[in-house]
């Protein structure tokens, strides 16, 4: 046993020398494992700094880390409220590969979440709490830092330009308003603070890449969070961004006007609004009697309504009780202001005179600029204080063209009273007088730029306040405009060939109506027996149904009533001989109805022309001429017959086809027979020939022995009788007949009457 | 006096010598000595919770425990992963330190059947871990990591086993050599 142990131990003796040297790399890889590892956890560790805040809420020391770049650059190793126990301290063991950050330049802060209405940021720090954050780096090395309390608002690394605004109105600007150029956001606001000098200020920092885009000439404005602009075209609201509807914003711009290079940290001034910022130009003084509604830096300077320039102060000058603005122009119009140039308050005026500036109670007052022709550059003004409406008959009356009107009365014309010319207004009464012949009389003046509508033949008519015009089955309301609402108003138009421009200083006439004014022609006298219902100036005068003229007076004279007629232009063929014109009187009858229309429209006298070549001017009119609106028009002719039953409204057959009606019936003048007149329709006027022979065709019907229905017939209310007529065949069916022509009524038919059948041909 | 030669087996009992495993055992004690530095000053894991990043020592999560007020737990696993460790590795330790000693043989044998017995449950801490590792996986809320601490943990353990489990019972029976052979 021994023995075996021993031969054993030889053998380990040889393992046990090479196990010795085997064994021991287990300790030895252990301590060159645990060495590298404490000294590559040394190696790792950067310095130590300290960072000194006012607060650090959220900041544990072994836990809170130190983030550059969002990459994990350090930890809290200890927090402490410093002696004074105003401030924290905080000691924070940069990594190694972060040790450059212990430079003068790095900016600490803390990020904490910051939700508020303008501001969403730091929101990883709700998940992994509070940290801490390290800006760029720069300088000289340095291990004492102040913190920041706020993140800084440019991105730690983004190369940056600022300068500083300086203005009275940035209360609604804070940090982090964007900066626009052109609708393009350039940059921040970095910081507003108060200036020593009580002037509230901003510093901007705009990314360099911008640099270029600001001027030394750049003007700086605020961007309101929206606009509403309301105007003809409706409503519309522009927001310029979703991230300005919460901060506002700031633009800038030099409007087109080169200049150097800003240089850094340098001064602007901010103006409240554009077109503040666009009125570069040479301050202008105007003085006013009135200020109402000016408001500084809002008060637009306006040029043919495209808003110039703005006012920018208003200040009372006690010396000669004037309130003198300060205005400024931008400079591309600083040329319109020169000694002759009228500057003039638009203010909304609602008076019985009319209403003017009504765009003013949505826009505001406005200083409306009127250029001079001609004039030095000035800076001094004296303005106006008047509407715009006023200020409209101001022109006209220094520049417009001045006529006057003649009427036998005026009533609802004033002073300022629009003058319209197809609708617009081109000028205004600027007086009411009467005239040498003690006639009432308006002086008034067209507009310059109206003035050649106006020809010597116009003719001017009055428009009033409203006119209601019914017709048959129309009634139509006019309103000629708001102005002549109020007061009425005068309108002309040239309804002839136009004649010559007129030069001003004219007289004219004013008519009642434009009726009246279109009547042009030498007057037409009508004889009439009864002149009931007609009103001078009033009635019409209608051919085929169309109002073509006027009745301008009815006088009576020796036991007739004498109308005269003004005929509208183009109406001359109704002048000849043999023209018919007879009153249309509503009349209800068995016959029928007709001239209902009358009952609104009033009496009017209807016109058939004659065929006669020769014109006259002196017509007897015929009384009740009832007139077929089927039939219009037709030949006239006349039967005469002792005695008939038949009554107006008596048709007229051919062949048992009514071609005409009988329109009149009348006595002789010597009241020995009774006389009808009768219209055949022209469609078959060719069918009445000189030796046509007309019969009482309601006889025919009669004499199925209804006997005491054609005693009954001998009264108008009974239902109408028949009137019947044939030609005669070839050769003897004689000449066409002609209006007036008379012919003979029989009783009854002779029996070859029926049977004639003759060819007629067309005319 | 009984030889388990044959017990042994013909692996372990041939192909090492006894003076080997006593070499090799008193080598990986000391390597255990030196992880268990590192082992307990370096953070084993790091737990993120809901973005908090927290690197944990071992002795840093017992403290974590007690400061939560669960102060037992704190104390089993103080015990159990602090003390434990060290404690095997100091009885190990003494064991081959009083190696060809004949004081205290009866003593030592039966501790080192404990350490072998309770070798077993070295790991746990490690397994754990693992299992940590695998399951606190829970994106953004929540992440567990290991960390270099836990590589120098597991070896420290891993030394101890293996310094317990070479190191033969019958070696402590062994007469001491004389140095000269």
């Amino acid at each position: 046993m021994s023995n075996l142990s021993k031969t054993d131990h030889g053998q380990v003796v040889t393992i046990h020398r090479r196990g010795i040297a085997w064994v021991w790399i287990f300790p030895v890889l252990a301590a060159l494992a645990t060495t590298w590892l404490f000294f590559a956890q040394w190696a790792s560790q950067g310095p130590e700094i300290e960072i000194v805040f006012d607060e650090a809420p959220g900041i544990e020391p072994g836990k809170t880390s130190l983030y550059y770049r969002g990459v994990n650059s350090g930890t809290v190793q200890a927090v402490r409220i410093q002696d004074d126990l105003q401030t924290v301290a905080v000691k924070v063991r940069l990594e190694g590969f972060a040790s450059n950050l212990a430079t003068e330049e790095t900016k600490y802060w803390i990020d904490r979440p910051v939700i508020s209405l303008t501001e969403l940021t730091g929101l990883e720090s709700i998940v992994r709490g509070n940290s801490l954050q390290a800006g760029t780096p720069g300088g000289k090395k340095q291990y004492q830092f102040i913190g920041h309390p706020k993140p800084p608002i440019i991105a730690p690394d983004s190369q940056t330009f600022s300068f500083w605004l300086d203005g009275a109105q940035i209360s609604f600007l804070s940090r982090g308003t964007p900066v626009y150029h052109r609708g393009v956001k350039v940059g921040v606001v970095s910081q507003k603070i108060l200036a020593p000098d009580g002037r509230a200020s901003l510093q901007v920092s705009v990314e360099a890449a911008y640099r270029d885009s600001i001027r030394a000439n750049s003007r700086f404005w605020s961007v309101p969070w929206t606009s509403v602009t309301l105007g003809a075209g409706g409503l519309s609201i522009d927001v310029p961004g979703v991230e300005s509807l919460l901060h506002g914003g700031l633009a800038y711009d030099n409007f087109g006007v080169s200049g150097n290079p800003a240089e850094p940290n340098s001064r602007f001034e901010f103006f409240p609004n554009e077109s503040a910022a666009r009125a570069s130009g040479e301050p202008l003084t105007i003085n006013f009697r009135d200020a109402r509604g000016l408001r500084a830096g809002h008060t637009a300077v306006c040029y043919l309504g495209h808003p110039i320039g703005i006012l920018e102060s208003v200040t009372a000058d006690p010396t000669n009780q004037n309130i003198r603005a300060t205005v400024r122009l931008q400079p591309e119009f600083q040329n319109l202001a020169k000694t002759t140039t009228v500057f003039t308050l638009v203010r909304p005026q609602i008076s019985l005179e009319g209403v003017s500036g009504l765009e003013t109670l949505v826009t505001g007052e406005f200083l409306a600029l009127e250029p001079g022709i001609d004039g030095e550059p000035a800076t001094v003004f004296t303005a106006r204080s008047v509407g715009d409406l006023e200020w409209r008959r101001i022109q006209a009356e220094q520049n417009g063209l001045k006529i006057r009107l003649t009427a036998a009365n005026l009533p609802n014309i004033d002073k300022g009273a629009p003058v319209y010319h197809r609708g617009i207004t081109v000028g205004t009464v600027l007086d009411k007088t009467l005239d040498d012949k003690n006639q009432p009389s308006l002086d008034i003046a067209i507009r310059p730029e109206f003035r050649s509508s106006l020809a010597v033949n116009s003719r001017f008519w009055r428009v009033p306040a409203t006119s209601i015009k019914a017709g048959a089955g129309v009634l139509q309301v006019d309103i000629a405009g708001v102005e002549s609402l109020l007061r009425g108003g005068i309108a002309f138009d040239t309804f002839a060939t136009k004649g010559k421009e007129a030069q001003g200083g004219e007289s004219f006439r004013l008519f009642d109506d434009e009726q009246a004014a279109r009547a042009l022609s030498s007057p037409i006298r009508i004889r009439f027996d009864s002149g009931r219902g007609l009103v001078a100036g009033r009635s019409q005068v209608r051919y085929l149904g169309v109002p073509i003229g006027l009745v301008e007076s009815v006088e009576p004279k020796s036991g007739y009533i004498f109308v005269n007629v003004r005929l509208d232009e183009g109406y001359d063929f109704l002048r000849r001989e043999g023209s018919i014109f007879s009153i249309v009187r509503p009349n209800i009858s068995l016959q029928g109805i007709t001239g209902l229309e009358t009952l609104v429209s009033g009496v009017y006298i209807v016109v058939v022309p004659g065929s006669s070549s020769k014109t006259s001017d002196s017509f007897v009119g015929v009384s009740s001429f009832e007139y077929d609106n089927v039939m219009p028009t037709g030949l006239n002719i006349f039967l005469t017959t002792p005695n008939s039953p038949i009554g107006k409204g008596t048709q007229v057959f051919y062949k048992g086809v009514p071609v005409g009606q009988v329109t009149e019936k009348n006595l002789s003048s010597d009241g020995r027979e009774v006389v009808f007149r009768v219209v055949i329709d022209r469609k078959y006027d060719q069918f009445v020939r000189a030796n046509s022979r007309f019969w009482d065709s309601s006889g025919l019907k009669a004499s199925v022995g209804i006997l005491k229905f054609r005693i009954q017939t001998e009264s108008n209310l009974a239902p109408a009788g028949q009137v019947s007529f044939a030609t005669p065949d070839g050769p003897a069916m004689g000449a066409p007949a002609k209006t007036g022509e008379k012919f003979i009524l029989n009783a009854t038919p002779k029996p070859e009457w029926l049977n004639w059948n003759p060819s007629i041909p067309e005319d | 006096m009984f030889r388990p030669t044959v017990c042994f087996g013909a692996t372990g009992g041939e192909s090492l010598s006894d003076r080997f495993r006593f070499d090799l055992s008193r080598a990986l004690v000391i390597a255990g000595f030196i992880f268990y530095i590192p082992a307990n000053f370096l953070p084993v894991m790091t737990i993120t919770i809901t973005g908090e990043v927290e690197p944990l020592t071992v002795m840093g999560g017992v403290w974590e425990l007690y400061e939560t007020g669960l102060a037992p737990v704190a104390a089993i696993v103080f015990l159990a992963s602090i003390v434990v460790p060290i404690l095997k590795l100091s009885i190990m330790a003494w064991i081959l330190a009083l190696h060809g000693s004949d004081i205290h043989r009866q003593r030592r044998m039966e501790l080192h059947g404990f350490l072998l017995k309770i070798g077993t449950w070295a790991m746990i801490d490690i397994f754990l871990l693992s299992v940590l590792t695998a399951v606190g996986q829970l994106g953004i809320l929540a992440s567990v990591t290991p960390e270099r601490g836990a590589l120098f943990y597991a070896a420290m353990l891993i030394s101890n086993v293996l310094a317990t489990d070479i190191y033969k019972p019958w070696l402590i029976w062994q007469e001491s050599e004389p140095q000269t052979s």
